[in-house]
């Protein structure tokens, strides 16, 4: 029997996840080759093929922003180690003795709090160099970008937490030095966090920004 | 600025559409495309090609009416515009030197 749909979640990848603004005119078109009778296999093939070659387009397009992510998602290990040292000697040091939720809040305010804002410093500061070059700066993209980045690090946030379960940090975090700062494979996996917080943040308020509008025949 | 010569891929993409005309959308170009080459295309590298191709002023494209067999979904159709005409011509005449240029095939397939 011929099936009328493809692949729900095929589908969702496709008209959701696939960048670039070609999504509804070739959702269009697989949809109707599917309708004259290619398999789920094809519709499956397709759409990997089309979310590979989209975002090898885009990134090329957008290099930029990979730049700009990668140079300041380098300092953020250095960054969370100041924090940590400052620290010591304030209200923080004691957060543990606190009484639950009191504890919690401040352990999530003093680690996710500052990290979440320096990923949306950089969302903010990438976003107003990208806007002045292109001279268009729309604040409804700036929220966009600045709620996406939120969504990534959260994401990358847990990812690295399981990382260091596996691979717990073979040093004392306040005792690193410099050169252990840079090669450290956990400092790495701390640095991607905010790195693919910041490229999901500004790609999608700058590339959105500046996607073309494709005129409409009457 | 001088443009580069079209890729392979690109050259066919720009002889499909005009060979399709009015028609020239995703499915048909991809559906001609694989007669032509006798082998699978993805419409995920048609599009790429097609939007390269859009960038470098070569192909136009314009949305349709949004249709309900395609789940509602408008078609987008090309048309080669006359720079790319120009850069059609220009890589033929290219070619066709080089082509002369070659001593005859022994052994030429079919």
């Amino acid at each position: 029997m011929k099936r009328e749909n493809p692949p729900a979640v095929a589908r969702w990848i496709l008209e959701h996840l696939v960048p670039g603004k070609k999504n509804d005119a070739l959702a269009g078109d697989l949809l109707e080759e599917f309708r004259c009778g290619r398999s789920s296999r094809w519709y499956w093939r397709q759409v990997l093929s089309a979310f590979v070659l989209g975002f090898m387009q885009e990134s090329r397009m957008n290099w930029s922003v990979f730049v700009f992510a990668f140079f300041w998602a380098l300092p953020a290990s250095a960054l969370w180690i100041a924090v940590i040292r400052w620290q010591s000697g304030t209200f923080f040091a004691r957060r543990w003795d606190l009484p639950w939720p009191y504890s919690m809040i401040c352990e999530l305010g003093l680690t996710f709090g500052s990290q979440v804002l320096y990923v949306w410093a950089g969302v903010i500061f990438g976003f107003a160099i990208f806007s002045a070059a292109k001279k268009q700066f729309k604040v409804r993209y700036l929220v966009r970008g600045i709620g996406i980045s939120l969504s990534a690090y959260l994401i990358t946030f847990v990812a690295f937490f399981v990382w260091r379960l596996i691979f717990p940090m073979p040093f004392d975090i306040r005792f690193v030095t410099p050169a252990g700062l840079i090669v450290s494979l956990s400092m790495i996996a701390f640095r991607m966090t905010f790195f693919v917080a910041v490229v999901a943040g500004l790609w999608s308020a700058c590339v959105s920004a500046s996607q073309k509008k494709i005129r409409t025949v009457a | 600025m001088e443009r580069g010569y079209l890729g392979e891929f690109e050259l066919m993409i720009l002889l499909t559409v005009i060979h399709l005309g009015e028609e020239a959308y995703g499915v048909p170009i991809s559906r001609e495309m694989e007669k032509q080459r006798r082998r699978g295309v993805s419409a995920g590298s048609v599009y790429a090609a097609l939007e390269r191709l859009e960038q470098k002023g070569l192909v136009k494209s314009e949305i349709g009416d949004p249709t309900p067999e395609r789940g509602g979904k408008a078609k987008r159709y090309f048309r080669v515009t006359k720079e790319g005409l120009r850069q059609l011509h220009k890589t033929r005449r290219v070619l066709t030197a080089m082509w002369k240029e070659l001593p005859e095939f022994k052994g030429e397939p079919a």
